[in-house]
């Protein structure tokens, strides 16, 4: 029994150094500051749109009305400065939890106006682990000014945890996301192609007629139903197999990279961007990221 | 229990809590009408069974000929295509397609996109279409409804929205069904 437990802590609460989840802050704190620069005109725009589409989801259910645009404005911009606060690891304590919680709010305002989009979930979950949990450690300004040292000579539980729930939500998502299908009208049928054919036709001729124009690979390929069978065998295969990437390491890494293909097969078929997904920043956590020579365990 | 020992079962009772959160979503694909929220989703999207065609209301422009010009969806709003798509059909079913045409034509008339600059006159309209004919090439709708319309004021006054009488009238609405 007591090596069976010992067994589960070492999956679930392996020992690591403090470098592993610094990476993933950079990394994930480094895109979010990014994408969310690049996005400040849209989102001033969305916070003077029409009140009466308003329909709050998340912490802004609190609200019955929106914000005041100039107030909507003020947080992204206090968000974009607490995530490159974030990103360079400066007083992480209370900079991780305030980006954390600056990030769910901007992102769950954003999709309170008649439209969720899936593509952000993970980008708030990931920043919410990494944001409560010890990331800077190490390659931070924190790290500088306690032991003038990027990288601490250390191994601990602490640092091996934030990659391992990180994985477990990602999977996570992807196995509710398999599941909503199976519950689908369509149950396993939807893995015989032609309801994701019909998705792209009427994603596209939603494109066509709004004005951004359909993905001309789906329109080449919508004829082919064979491929379109394929393709949705392996994205439902995908999304419900997704916790066994928890499982084994290799495993993890096939997962991700098929996760990864799949978002840009998307991109590809139906022009659908899935920015964060795309990017691969959302699937760092799956790779070794930093390097396991240090032994000391701390404490 | 050692202090080590607390902060792991501490540490794993909130992950649990974050993964079972992440799970919770699940149970509204048991529910008659579910419904989904963020960042804890329910994932609904592809999950549609959908026939071999579709509507779409859509925004049209026509110029003083009756030459009909899709209209981009970001004279009615920004934050992406779907997003508008989403408000625009909201705003169709809540009978407020007057005001969706009156903010594009003076979005039109403010800011024309230069192979739009000979629209007179917005439409919002909801055509139906089949997949296969539309890919085909075939790019006429099967049905068209005209929900609203608005002129376009090249004078720089606001845009008058017109009622159906005055609409049925126009050459543009040609091949259109005004809605019931």
């Amino acid at each position: 029994m007591k090596r069976v437990v010992q067994a589960l802590e070492a999956r679930v609460l392996p020992v690591a150094p403090p470098v592993r989840p610094a990476v993933l802050r950079l990394v994930t704190g480094g895109w979010t500051a990014y994408y969310l620069s690049r996005r400040v005109d849209m989102l001033r725009s969305i916070h003077r749109g029409d009140p009466k589409l308003f329909d709050p989801v998340g912490p802004c259910r609190l609200l019955n009305s929106p914000l005041p645009p100039l107030l909507a404005d003020g947080i992204i911009y206090a968000e974009l400065v607490a995530s490159a606060a974030f990103t360079l690891g400066l007083k992480h304590r209370v900079v991780g939890p305030a980006h954390a919680a600056l990030l769910l709010w901007t992102m769950s305002y954003r999709n309170s106006w008649s439209m969720i989009f899936h593509n952000d979930n993970n980008l708030v979950l990931h920043t919410a682990v990494l944001g409560l949990t010890p990331t800077a450690d190490a390659l931070s300004i924190d790290a500088i000014r306690s032991d003038a040292r990027l990288a601490p000579e250390l191994l601990d539980w602490r640092y091996g945890l934030p990659s391992t729930v990180i994985n477990a939500v990602t999977t996570a998502t992807y196995l509710v996301a398999g599941i909503a299908k199976l519950k689908g009208p369509l149950g396993w049928s939807w893995a015989d192609g032609e309801s994701l054919r019909s998705q792209i036709a009427a994603d596209g001729l939603r494109k066509e007629l709004l004005g951004s124009g359909a993905a001309p690979l789906g329109v080449q390929l919508y004829e082919h139903t064979g491929l379109f069978r394929l393709l949705a065998t392996g994205s439902l295969a995908l999304e419900l197999a997704a916790p066994i990437a928890l499982l084994d390491r290799r495993v993890a890494k096939a997962w991700a990279a098929g996760a990864f293909g799949m978002h840009w097969g998307i991109r590809a078929l139906m022009g659908i961007t899935f920015r964060h997904q795309m990017s691969g920043a959302m699937f760092a956590s799956f790779f070794p990221v930093d390097n396991l020579r240090t032994e000391r365990p701390r404490g | 229990m050692t202090p080590d020992g607390r902060d792991k079962l501490m540490a794993l009772t909130a992950s649990a809590g974050l993964l079972a959160a992440v799970l919770t979503p699940i149970r509204q694909h048991w529910c008659e009408a579910p419904r989904d929220g963020f960042p804890l989703s329910c994932y609904p999207m592809f999950t549609a069974k959908r026939r071999r065609h579709g509507s779409v209301t859509y925004l049209l422009g026509t110029d003083a000929n009756g030459e009909r010009r899709l209209l981009h969806y970001s004279y009615l709003g920004g934050g992406g295509l779907n997003q508008v798509r989403r408000q625009l059909r909201r705003i169709v079913a809540e009978g407020r397609a007057d005001e969706a045409a009156a903010i594009v034509a003076a979005a039109l008339e403010a800011t024309p996109r230069r192979r739009d600059r000979y629209v007179t006159r917005v439409h919002v309209v909801t055509g139906r279409y089949r997949y296969g004919d539309f890919f085909a090439g075939q790019r006429d709708p099967a049905s068209e409804v005209v929900h609203s319309t608005a002129a376009v004021d090249k004078r720089g006054t606001l845009p008058r929205s017109l009622d159906r009488q005055q609409h049925d009238e126009a050459p543009a609405n040609e091949g259109m069904q005004p809605s019931g």
